[in-house]
């Protein structure tokens, strides 16, 4: 059977791309990393692909804001391709940067203009930790099979989610798009360090009605296996293969 | 030169502002009570007014968050605040500059234009100036890779 | 008539002039450089150009070719009123260990950017450290930041090309709360070193998508006027990839940054005019985005073989670079072919600048379109600027005028080196405080003291500012758990996507032990490097060591003698736990001078060990946090009273005491015995006990992983010392170690003498100590843990 192909777009400062690879690997796909500069000379298309990745990383240095200088780039060389893209009903996934991405060229948490945001973390500077997540109800077929709490790992400097005005959070509540929420380890509300950018209604990552346009600031690629979960020493409960894994698998079972 | 300023919208909690206050603090000058912090991007003449407008709004600032003034303009005047702007001397790498170069070159803009990227800092309180140019010397600028300049906005000088 | 080089008359000058010479050009170079200068130019007949001068003084820096490590040290060692001479070679005993050693273990020692050891039959893992520190004593972001660029740089510069996957980053700061006022003029407050280094190896690191998982950071008063910064990479590279030769008629190509006037004569002022608004050269910002692109790139062309040779671009720029790979062949360069950042550079100040992010390749002719292709597809500059020629010979042009013409024989091996003295006088024993053991009673207080003392308290402000987790390889994290509540011993990483087997990362610095004993803080710095690695999983017999030697003003024979009685130290003891060096570097005249007064302040010498060792299932791996209430605990090894320098001699401000002696002729054989009781998952969590002793391992245990212990301190191994010693020594070769209560035999078993029982561990999170039958006090593992973590403010 031929593998699902999955595209992850490089562009300088991308840095999550190896391990987003592996990540899609184990799930059974056939990813490639594909330099921006391919697809403006037209050596690539994304039409060829059943998913589009944008990874985490410090595209253009985060230089002016997280992602800017990209959604830039996007919208002038690929914005079409995208859209047609994503009307086939073709995966985007935008993690950490590719998250900042996604909501700053208007693609979440609907397609328009940018209504929400992900700005400098309460704390003022970079931190990397491992959060607890709770998984809503939403469209979204990735979470299928996940339980209610789960952790991964966050590491932004930027990922503190804003919105532009009351309106705009109540739409995205009462329209499920909600994909992540920052919470306690007991599913309950979550003050920092569970918060850990003191974002909006806690929320960590966000769906597209469809379900199929998904960013997060959390990195699912970083808790592939166990040994990455930092109490699986501890007796922790993360699964041999952790819940990273089979967001994955849920994406490549989509596709196929 | 012209200077687009960027700062946080009304409402946004400026972090780097409370950040450089406690910095101010931990200095033994306990009069300062507010700073602001903000980014400034300075052009060399050769781009017009529009084409800076249209950066600023497509390139620098996320609208979400951010609003931008170009040259001072919506300053709300007679706060009487200290203002200092930092910049790298020239020939000091300037990674942000060249990066603000290759977007205005992606969004189709043919000028040429020379940038230099800084930060702007509103600093209130009863402040000498002695304890200005400290806090410039000793914790916002390096004056071996950064020039300072330091600019009060009216009614200041009452108080200092 | 030359158009672009100054001919420097040096043929007719006396010594007086050449020295002058040398000063006026910021030249660096002694009477006795200048004579072989001279004596070369004479023999050949004419006048050298400024380039030639410039190159030489490069390539025969202190920087570059570490002459004082190079010389012969007529060392002299007074001890109880003898005097023993030695004639020692710092390099020499160094190198003298690796040698006797000769394991399997190393691939590649001593030659190349960094040392590469063995990962399994097909990879080795390269590893180097490097030293930034007057940089970031004058523009402490910027000179991090490039400090940090600089070593992974080195890695990439490894063999054909190593995958960095590992930052590694150890600080030396003055103490935070240093007075603003009382500050020298010229030096910055402590706390603005603190936060301007860690943010810049933070950008800079975390932009290029490289895991900061391992360092640690010492206070002191000692660094105040010069901080230290230690930058190390590790990488993986192909073990086909390891070798590499320059050869004949192979094209020079300079990637990634361009070429300006930083760094010009490195930490000194430059010699041209400057007016306000120009940087003066001195410190640079880095560009972690232009090294980034480059890597990216470059591995993919080390992957497709398409070059022979590649170094790094760093001190002395190209004229080191450049000047090292032809040492075999000869070099003929086009100085115009350099892509600069404008346009106003004389020839030789682009020959010797030392702009960030470049490297240097060589690459065989038939590779050459396919190489410039693959760097410009990606937007990364490459050109062109020579080839490499088998005339033995440096040949520079520019616009076809030849500007420097030297042999390489005469640049590289021409050095003069000098005969130095040096004497190390054992300090009197200061008079031992016959009521140093404390009539307190309040031991908890002194413990929660401990905890929060700067150089012990958590480093969860810095560590969380860096990625340690991109790359998706880090195993063992640098904080324990969710919540960060304990340290972790070492770092441990899993390299290959495939496959279990692993490395781990640790290292040891003690300066404050060097007050008392540099040849025992060698001692030291090894074990508790070694221990760090072992306590995670680590194989003692797969490990490898590097050398950071930081001084201070060695022109001084007292210092000297420190630092060679600490270089002995270092060959001993590596001798002893069969650890081989396999890269090493020294930063030197680390002082400052007081402008007004004249007072020159030497830090304390300081001496970096990093450990690298084999995982060979990193699943093994035990962190340090306690994992079951009624596991046994145990301790390894024996306690005596040895609190010279400790932690808690510092805190409560006590004088004098013996300093720790490793004993590596126990430790060793209890370590292998511990690693194979962690391989066959014997053990649930294991930490050395260090800075603080064993009641910070025990507390920092417990903080870890919220339950508390009952320990009974008459069950440690001991000679009989007090309940204070037996809290508080830092005694080397001990580990605490939790096992499950049904493994009691088989542990026991397997350890022999080496360990004792000494309690439990609790779930209900009080710490419980016990002595002579009697309880001590107890303390309960939340406090613990909010201490620990209280101490460092960002």
């Amino acid at each position: 059977m031929v593998k699902p192909r999955v595209l992850i777009l490089r562009v300088a400062g991308t840095n999550c791309d190896n391990e987003t690879e592996w990540a899609f690997r184990l799930a059974g796909a056939e990813p490639e990393r594909v330099h921006i500069n391919r697809i403006k000379r037209g050596e690539k298309k994304i039409c060829d692909y059943q998913a589009l990745v944008i990874p985490g990383g410090f595209s253009y240095g985060d230089d002016i804001s997280a992602g800017k200088v990209l959604v830039n780039e996007i919208k002038h060389n690929m914005g079409e391709d995208i859209d047609r893209f994503t009307g086939e009903k073709k995966p985007l996934i935008g993690i950490c940067n590719g998250f900042q991405v996604l909501v700053k060229a208007g693609l979440l948490p609907w397609q328009g203009k940018q209504v929400v945001s992900l700005g400098w973390n309460d704390s003022a500077r970079f931190e990397d930790r491992w959060v607890y997540l709770k998984t809503e109800k939403n469209a979204s077929p990735f979470l299928k099979g996940f339980p209610s709490v789960i952790k991964l790992p966050v590491a932004h400097a930027e990922g503190k989610f804003t919105v532009d005005s009351g309106t705009t959070l109540k739409k995205i509540e009462d329209g499920k798009l909600v994909f992540f929420r920052y919470c306690s380890p007991d599913g309950g509300d979550a003050e920092y360090p569970h918060n850990p950018n003191g974002s909006a209604g806690a929320i960590a990552g966000l769906t597209s009605a469809n379900g199929l346009i998904v960013g997060m600031m959390p990195h699912p690629e970083r808790a592939l296996l166990k040994c990455f979960y930092p109490d699986a020493n501890e007796g922790g409960d993360g699964e041999e293969d952790g819940y990273g894994c089979r967001f994955f698998r849920n994406i490549v079972e989509y596709i196929k | 030169m012209r200077i687009i300023e960027v700062r946080n919208k009304q409402g946004v909690p400026d972090v780097f502002g409370q950040d450089v206050r406690k910095n101010i603090r931990e200095m033994g000058i306990s009069g300062i009570e507010e700073v602001v912090a903000s980014e400034i991007y300075g052009f060399e003449d050769s781009a017009g007014d529009d084409e800076l407008r249209y950066i600023a709004e497509n390139i620098l600032v996320d609208s979400v968050i951010q609003e931008y003034c170009l040259n001072g303009e919506k300053q709300s005047a007679g706060e009487g605040r200290v203002v200092i702007d930092v910049f790298y001397k020239k020939g000091v790498t300037d990674s942000v500059a060249d990066t603000v170069k290759t977007a205005v070159k992606d969004a189709g803009i043919k000028t040429d234009i020379s940038i230099s990227t800084g930060k702007r800092y509103y600093l209130r309180g009863s402040l000498t100036e002695e304890d200005v140019k400290s806090v410039c010397m000793k914790l916002l600028a390096n004056p071996l890779v950064q020039n300072y300049s330091i600019r009060y906005e009216e009614g200041n000088k009452s108080n200092a | 008539m030359p158009e672009y080089a100054l001919e420097m008359n040096i043929i007719g000058a006396g010594d007086k002039e050449l020295l002058e010479i040398s000063g006026k050009n910021l030249l660096a170079l002694n009477l006795e450089e200048m004579k072989a200068v001279k004596k070369y130019f004479t023999g050949i007949g004419r006048n050298p150009t400024d380039c030639e001068l410039e190159t030489i003084a490069q390539t025969w820096s202190e920087h570059c070719c570490h002459k004082i490590f190079r010389s012969d040290i007529n060392y002299t060692e007074k001890a109880n009123g003898k005097i023993r001479e030695e004639k020692i070679n710092l390099l020499g005993e160094i190198r003298k260990v690796t040698e006797k050693l000769d394991s399997d273990f190393c691939v590649s020692v001593f030659k190349d950017n960094a040392g590469i050891v063995k990962f399994n039959d097909e990879y080795g893992i390269a590893f180097k450290v490097e030293t930034h520190n007057h940089p970031s004593a004058l523009e402490p972001y910027g000179g991090a930041g490039t400090g940090i660029g600089g070593v992974i740089r080195d890695i990439l510069g490894a063999g054909r090309g190593a995958k960095p996957i590992m930052n590694t980053d150890v600080f030396c700061f003055g103490l935070p709360d240093a007075d603003y006022k009382r500050l020298p003029e010229g030096v910055l407050h402590p706390r603005r070193i603190f936060r301007g280094v860690v943010s810049g190896v933070r950008d800079y690191g975390n932009r290029m998508g490289i895991p900061t998982a391992n360092g640690a950071i010492v206070f002191d008063e000692g660094y105040q006027k010069n901080c230290l910064v230690f930058c190390g990479t590790v990488g993986i590279i192909p073990l086909k990839n390891v070798e590499k030769k320059v050869m004949e008629d192979d094209y020079i190509v300079v990637i990634g940054g361009k070429t300006g006037r930083d760094g010009i004569h490195g930490a000194t002022f430059s010699s041209i005019q400057m007016d306000a608004n120009v940087s003066t050269n001195v410190v640079q910002i880095g560009n972690p985005i232009v090294e980034k692109k480059m890597m990216d790139v470059l591995l993919t062309a080390a992957d497709e073989g398409l070059y022979n040779f590649v170094t790094d671009c760093g001190a002395g720029g190209l004229s080191s670079a450049v000047g090292e790979m032809g040492s075999e062949t000869g070099a003929e360069v086009m100085l115009e072919k350099v892509p600069l950042k404008y346009s106003e550079l004389l020839p030789w100040e682009i020959w010797i600048s030392e702009s960030q992010e470049r490297m240097v390749l060589s690459v065989p002719g038939k590779n050459l379109k396919k190489l410039l292709e693959l760097f410009a597809s990606e937007d990364v500059e490459a050109a062109i600027i020579g080839q490499f020629k088998k005339t033995g010979k440096l040949e520079i042009y520019y616009k076809n005028e030849a500007v420097c013409s030297l042999d390489m024989n005469f640049l590289h091996g021409g050095v003069p080196l000098r005969n130095l003295k040096a004497q190390f006088a054992f300090p009197g024993k200061a008079e031992y405080r016959k009521d140093a053991d404390a009539k307190t009673t309040d031991w908890p207080a002194r413990i929660m003291k401990l905890l929060t003392d700067i150089n012990i308290t958590s480093r969860e402000a810095v560590i969380t500012q860096y990625d340690h987790e991109v790359q998706a390889h880090t195993v063992l994290k640098p904080l324990a758990g969710m919540e960060h509540s304990g340290p972790s011993d070492a770092a441990v990483l899993k390299p290959l996507y495939g496959d279990y087997r692993g490395i781990a990362v640790g290292c040891g610095i003690n300066p404050f032990y060097g007050r008392h004993d540099p040849y025992m803080m060698a001692g030291c710095c090894i074990e508790e490097a070694l221990r760090n690695i072992v306590s995670a999983g680590a194989d003692p017999g797969a490990a490898a060591i590097l050398d950071n030697f930081c001084w201070g003003d060695v022109n001084d024979e007292e210092n000297l003698g420190a630092l060679a009685r600490c270089v002995k130290g270092c060959r001993d003891f590596a001798l002893k736990y069969k650890l081989p060096f396999i890269s090493g570097k020294d930063s030197l005249n680390n002082f400052f001078v007081e402008e007004k007064t004249g007072v020159e302040t030497s830090i304390p010498g300081t001496l970096l060990i990093s450990a690298v060792g084999i995982v060979g299932d990193i699943r093994k791996t035990v962190s340090s946090s306690f994992k079951r209430g009624g596991n046994l605990l145990y301790i390894c090894g024996k306690t005596r009273k040895e609190m010279g320098g400790s932690r808690y001699y510092a805190v409560f401000g006590i004088e004098g005491g013996e300093v720790s002696e490793p004993v590596p002729s126990k430790t060793l054989p209890m370590m292998r015995k511990l690693h194979c009781c962690i391989e066959v998952g014997m053990v649930k969590s294991c930490h050395d006990c260090s800075d603080g002793g064993f009641i910070i391992a025990l507390s920092e245990m417990a903080a870890g992983g919220g339950r508390g212990a009952e320990v009974f301190l008459d069950r440690m191994i001991s000679d009989d010392v007090s309940p204070e010693a037996l809290l508080f020594s830092e005694s080397q070769g001990r580990f605490i170690v939790e096992i499950d209560r049904t493994l009691q035999g088989d542990f026991e078993k397997a350890m022999g003498k080496n360990v004792s029982m000494i309690g439990s561990v609790a779930e209900d999170g009080e710490i419980k100590v016990f002595y002579g039958g009697e309880k001590l006090f107890s303390l309960s593992a939340e406090e613990a843990e909010k201490a620990w973590r209280s101490g460092l403010q960002w």
